[in-house]
C-alpha cells in the first residue's frame, strides 16, 4: 500500500515537469510563414519610429518594413501568441492533486481525535493528455497561422495607405497648379474689367471657376491628410511629426499571372484559411475522441493516511468516478459534432470568399491597368500637344490668355485623372495582394519606372528661354535702330 | 508675228483629253508670265498681278481656249499653303482676254470629283451658254468636256466662275477674270492695264483646305489669292495712265484705296463709260459681284494700295479675344509663365508689337499660318496682311517692264521726319481749351 502511495506522488511529480514552451511563443515560425509570402521581418525588437528611420523620405519597403517592426497592430499580433502558449502548456499537464488535511477532535472525554491527510490526482487528465497535448499543439499551430494572417494583412493595409498617400499627394499638387492657374485667370480678369475691357459676366465666371478650384484643392488636401493619419497608425509613428513618403510613383507592373495561377497560388498562401483548415482538422480529431471518450466521466485517483490518537494508523488508495448513469456525454459529442460543422460550413464560406475576391481584385486590377495604359499613352500626349497648340495660337493672337489658361487647366485635369487611375492601379494591386496572401509574384524582376510629376507639370521649351531673352531685343528696337534703315 | 496654230498647239499643248498634260504645257507657259499680244490684237495686254492670261489657239476664225477645272495646290505666300480648286493649275485661273467682237470657243474639263460649270459673269451671250447648272445646261460630270461658243457683244471687265455648289467651288479658289477689250483703242489710251480678283478664305489657323462653310468670319483676304506682301506691286512709269481692273467675287464688299493720287472710276463689266460719267475718288467700294476699273495718272513713289477695311489688311487673328488695350500683365506674367513656359503677353499699348515678337523668331505660331501683320520697308515694318500692295511708280521705268524697282528715295525735304528741337513744336491746343463756344 506504502508504494502505491509513494507511486502516485512520483507520477505527479513526474508529469508535472515534462511540458516546455517556446522562448519566443512561436514568433519564429510566424516570422518564417510571412518571410514564405514575401515579408521578412528584420528585427522585432527594433526602434519605435526612430528618427533615422523617417529622416528621408520613405520608400514603400521602408514602409513596409516600418510598419513590420513598430505597428501596435503587430504587436499586439504577436503578443496573441502568448495566450496559444499557455493552452499548450495547459494541454501538456494533468491538473495539480488536490492535498486534503483533516483534524477532528472528539467532542466528548475520552474520545479518540483523529488526524488525516491525502491527496487526489485526475485520472481522466492522465488518461486523456496525449490527446489534449496533440489538440492544444495543432490549436497552436492555428493560431500561429492567425496571427501571421493578421500580420500580413496589416502589412497589406500599410501598402495601400502608402498608395493611397502617395497619390493623394501627387494629387493635391496638381490640383495646386489647377487652382493657380483659376487664380491667375482670376487676378487677369480683374485686370482687363478694371481696364474697361471684359464684361462683369465673363469676370464672375472667372472667379467662380477660381473658387471651385480652390474648393476642389481643399478637398483633396483633407482626403491627403486623412490617408496620411491611416498610413501613420499602419506605421505606429505620429500623423504630425515630419516624415514623408518618396515621390516616386511607377508605372503598372506587367501582369503575368493568369486568374488559375494566382487561384492556386491562394491555396497555399492564404494563412487565415491555413488556420481554418488546421481548426477544422483539430475539431475533426476532437470530435472523434469526444465520441470515444463519452463513457468516461471524471475519474479520480488518491490516497489517504489517517492516523489516530490512540496510535493507529491507516493508509490506503481511494477513487472517484462519475458513474455515466443519467448522462453518458451525448451533450458533449453533439456540442463536437456542431461545432465541428459550423467549421466546416465557415471554411468553405471563407474558401468561397476568397475565390471571388481574387477574382474581383485580379479584374480590377487589369481594368485599372488598361486605364493607366489608355490615359498616358493617349489622354495626356493629346492634351499636351493641344497646350502647346493653343500657345502658338496664343502667340498669333488668335485666342486670348483666358482661353490659353482654360487650356492649361484641362491639361492639369487630364493630368488628375491620370494619376487617380495610378492610384486606382496600386490600390487594386496591394488589394490583390492581400487577397491572393503573399507578394504578387512576377515572372521577371520588377523594374520600375518612376512616373515624374514634375515632368508633367513643368515643362519648358526651347522657346521659352528663347522669349525671355527676346525681352531684350524689345529694348534694343530703339529709335537709333530704326534710323539706320534710312 | 502671228503665232501659228501649230507653234500655240507644240508650246502648250492644249488638249482635250489628258488634263496632266494640259496642265503640265500650260505651266510651262505660264513660266513665262505674260505672253505678248497676237498681232492684230489692238490694245495694251492686262496684266494680271500673280497670274497669268490664258493662251489661246485661233481655228478658223474663232479663238479656242481651254479650261481646266481642277484641285490645285496654292501658296498665299510662303507660308501658307493649302488644297484649292481652280483652273489650269492657279487660282484665280488664268485671265481670259478677248476683243469685243470675237467669236470664242472655251473648252471646259472638269477633272473634279464633282459636277461644275462655269458662268460668264456680265457677258451678253445665249441663254443655253449662261452656264448656270441644271437651268441654262447639264452639269459638266467629272471627267467631261464642255464647250462654250458665243461672241462677245461687248467689251469690259467681266469675271468667269462656277455655278454649281457655287458656294463650295468659289469658297476654294475657282474664279477668273474676263477681260474684252474694245474694237478700237479708246481715248484716253492706257499705257498699263491690270487687273485683279477679290476673294476671302477661311483657312483656318493650323488647317490646309479652305473651309466652304463659313460665311463672315474669314482668315485671308486676297488680291487674286495672294496676301500681303506676296503680292505683286502695281509698277508704271512716272506720268503713264495706269488702269487697274478689280473684280469681286468674294463674300463681302470692299472700299479699295488708293495713296497719293485722286483716280477716276472709269468703267466695269459693262464697258469703259463715257467721259461724262467718270468719277473721281480715292476709295471706290467694289461690291459683290462687281468689277470696277480705275484709271490714275501715275505719280512717282511708293503708294499704298489696298482694302479699307482695317481687318481685311490682317491675315488671320482672332475674332472675339479678350482687349488686350491697357491691361498691364507685367505683374502676373511671372506666375502664368510657371504654368506656360513661353507665354508671352502682347497688346497693352496695341498691336504693332506682333509682327517684331514674330520676326525675332521666338513664337511660333500654328502651321501653315502666317502671322497676323508682316512686310518690312525702308523704313521699318509695314504691319499690314491681306488685301495691301503697292503701287511703285519711278521716272526711269521702261515700257513693259513690270519687275519691282525696289524701295522709292523721297527726296530728304519731302519726308516726314522726327522733330529734334522741342522748341519748333507749337503747344497743341486740344478740345477742351477752346471752351465750350470753341
Amino acid at each position: 500500500m506504502r508504494n502505491i502511495y509513494y507511486f502516485c506522488i512520483a507520477c505527479v511529480c513526474a508529469l508535472s515537469g515534462c511540458a516546455s514552451s517556446p522562448s519566443d511563443w512561436g514568433a519564429g515560425e510566424v516570422d518564417a510563414l510571412l518571410a514564405e509570402r514575401g515579408h521578412v521581418v528584420s528585427n522585432q525588437n527594433a526602434h519605435q519610429g526612430s528618427a533615422k528611420s523617417l529622416a528621408g523620405p520613405l520608400t514603400l519597403d521602408q514602409a513596409l518594413s516600418l510598419a513590420l517592426n513598430n505597428s501596435p497592430t503587430i504587436r499586439a499580433a504577436y503578443s496573441e501568441l502568448g495566450y496559444g502558449v499557455a493552452e499548450v502548456y495547459e494541454g501538456n499537464r494533468i491538473r495539480n492533486p488536490i492535498l486534503s488535511l483533516s483534524l477532528l477532535e472528539p467532542t466528548n472525554a475520552g474520545g479518540v481525535s483523529r488526524f488525516s491527510y491525502g491527496f487526489l490526482a485526475s485520472l481522466t487528465d492522465l488518461i486523456t493528455l496525449p490527446a489534449r497535448k496533440e489538440f492544444a499543439e495543432a490549436e497552436f499551430r492555428a493560431l500561429q497561422a492567425d496571427v501571421a494572417a493578421t500580420i500580413f494583412n496589416v502589412v497589406a493595409d500599410a501598402e495601400y495607405a502608402y498608395f493611397d498617400y502617395a497619390t493623394s499627394y501627387h494629387l493635391v499638387q496638381v490640383r495646386q497648379r489647377i487652382s493657380q492657374a483659376a487664380r491667375i485667370a482670376a487676378t487677369l480678369g480683374q485686370q482687363f474689367f478694371d481696364a474697361g475691357n471684359l464684361p462683369l459676366k465673363t469676370l464672375a465666371t472667372l472667379k467662380a471657376t477660381a473658387a471651385a478650384a480652390e474648393a476642389a484643392l481643399h478637398s483633396q488636401q483633407a482626403e491627403a491628410e486623412k490617408a496620411r493619419s491611416a498610413l501613420a497608425n499602419l506605421l505606429g509613428v505620429s500623423a504630425n511629426s515630419s516624415w514623408q513618403v518618396a515621390s516616386q510613383i511607377t508605372r503598372p507592373v506587367v501582369m503575368v499571372d493568369d486568374l488559375q495561377s494566382l487561384l492556386s497560388l491562394t491555396e497555399d498562401s492564404r494563412l487565415d484559411l491555413r488556420a481554418a483548415k488546421n481548426r477544422l482538422h483539430v475539431l475533426g480529431a476532437r470530435h472523434g475522441f469526444v465520441t470515444k471518450a463519452r463513457w468516461l466521466g471524471q475519474l479520480n485517483v488518491g490516497a489517504e493516511r489517517e492516523r489516530e490518537s490512540d496510535g493507529e494508523k491507516l493508509l490506503g488508495a481511494n477513487l472517484e468516478w462519475s458513474l455515466p448513469i443519467f448522462n453518458q456525454g451525448l451533450d458533449r459529442q453533439l456540442r463536437a459534432d456542431a461545432t465541428f460543422q459550423v467549421a466546416e460550413a465557415n471554411l468553405r464560406l471563407l474558401a468561397l470568399n476568397i475565390e471571388n475576391e481574387v477574382r474581383a481584385q485580379r479584374t480590377a486590377l487589369a481594368t485599372a491597368s488598361n486605364r493607366v495604359a489608355l490615359l498616358g499613352e493617349t489622354l495626356i500626349p493629346a492634351l499636351i500637344v493641344a497646350t502647346e497648340q493653343a500657345q502658338k495660337e496664343q502667340h498669333y493672337m488668335l485666342i486670348g490668355v483666358f482661353e490659353l489658361l482654360e487650356v492649361k487647366q484641362r491639361e492639369y485635369l487630364g493630368i488628375v485623372s491620370y494619376f487617380s487611375a495610378l492610384r486606382a492601379y496600386w490600390l487594386a494591386r496591394a488589394s490583390l495582394a492581400r487577397a491572393v496572401g503573399r507578394v504578387l509574384p512576377t515572372v521577371e524582376p520588377v523594374e520600375y519606372e518612376e512616373v515624374n510629376l514634375a515632368a508633367f507639370i513643368q515643362r519648358t521649351s526651347a522657346d521659352s528661354n528663347a522669349a525671355h531673352a527676346h525681352q531684350k531685343h524689345r529694348a534694343e528696337n530703339s529709335p537709333k535702330t530704326t534710323e539706320a534703315l534710312r | 508675228m502671228k503665232l501659228k496654230r501649230r507653234d500655240l498647239l507644240t508650246s502648250v499643248g492644249a488638249s482635250f483629253l489628258g488634263t496632266a498634260a494640259v496642265n503640265a504645257e500650260t505651266r510651262k507657259e505660264t513660266t513665262a508670265h505674260q505672253r505678248a499680244k497676237p498681232a492684230g490684237d489692238n490694245y495694251v495686254p492686262v496684266r494680271t498681278l500673280n497670274g497669268w492670261t490664258l493662251p489661246y489657239v485661233m481655228n478658223k476664225g474663232v479663238k479656242e481656249y481651254h479650261l481646266v477645272a481642277e484641285e490645285i495646290e496654292h501658296e498665299f505666300a510662303p507660308g501658307t499653303v493649302a488644297k484649292c480648286w481652280g483652273y489650269n493649275g492657279s487660282t484665280p485661273g488664268p485671265t481670259i482676254e478677248a476683243v469685243e467682237g470675237d467669236r470664242v470657243r472655251i473648252f471646259v474639263t472638269n477633272t473634279l470629283k464633282e459636277h461644275t460649270t462655269v458662268h460668264w459673269h456680265g457677258l451678253l451671250l445665249p441663254s443655253g451658254m449662261d452656264g448656270v447648272g441644271g437651268l441654262s445646261q447639264p452639269h459638266i460630270k467629272p471627267g467631261e468636256t464642255f464647250v462654250y461658243e458665243f461672241e462677245l457683244k461687248q467689251h469690259g471687265t467681266c469675271m468667269y466662275h462656277p455655278h454649281a455648289d457655287e458656294m463650295v467651288q468659289m469658297a476654294v479658289g475657282m474664279m477668273g477674270m474676263f477681260i474684252i477689250h474694245p474694237k478700237q483703242r479708246a481715248k484716253p489710251a492706257v499705257d498699263r492695264d491690270y487687273c485683279f480678283l477679290l476673294h476671302n478664305w477661311a483657312l483656318h489657323p493650323g488647317t490646309y483646305r479652305p473651309d466652304p462653310s463659313v460665311m463672315v468670319d474669314f482668315d485671308l483676304w486676297t488680291f487674286n489669292s495672294k496676301v500681303f506682301p506676296a503680292i505683286d506691286p502695281v509698277v508704271a512709269r512716272s506720268g503713264e495712265r495706269v488702269r487697274v481692273r478689280v473684280g469681286n467675287l468674294s463674300m463681302w464688299n470692299h472700299p479699295i484705296h488708293m495713296h497719293g493720287v485722286q483716280y477716276q472710276v472709269t468703267g466695269s463689266d459693262g464697258g469703259r463709260w463715257p467721259l461724262n460719267q467718270w468719277r473721281s475718288e480715292v476709295t471706290e467700294i467694289v461690291g459683290v459681284g462687281q468689277a470696277r476699273d480705275i484709271e490714275f495718272i501715275a505719280e512717282p513713289g511708293d503708294w499704298a494700295f489696298h482694302c479699307h477695311m482695317a481687318h481685311h489688311t490682317m491675315n488671320a487673328m482672332g475674332h472675339g479675344i479678350p482687349n488686350t488695350l491697357g491691361v498691364d500683365q507685367s505683374k502676373i506674367v511671372q506666375q502664368i509663365r510657371e504654368l506656360l513656359p513661353d507665354y508671352m503677353p502682347m497688346g497693352e499699348h496695341g498691336m504693332a508689337e506682333h509682327q517684331t515678337h514674330i520676326e525675332h523668331g521666338h513664337h511660333s505660331g500654328p502651321a501653315n499660318t502666317l502671322p497676323m501683320m508682316m512686310g518690312k520697308g525702308p523704313h521699318g515694318n509695314i504691319e499690314m496682311g491681306g488685301m495691301f500692295t503697292l503701287v511703285k511708280v519711278r521716272n526711269d521705268v521702261q515700257a513693259g517692264d513690270f519687275s519691282d524697282p525696289g524701295w522709292y528715295r523721297s527726296p530728304a525735304e519731302t519726308m516726314a521726319k522726327a522733330v529734334k528741337e522741342p522748341k519748333m513744336v507749337p503747344p497743341p491746343i486740344r478740345r477742351a481749351d477752346l471752351g465750350k463756344d470753341g
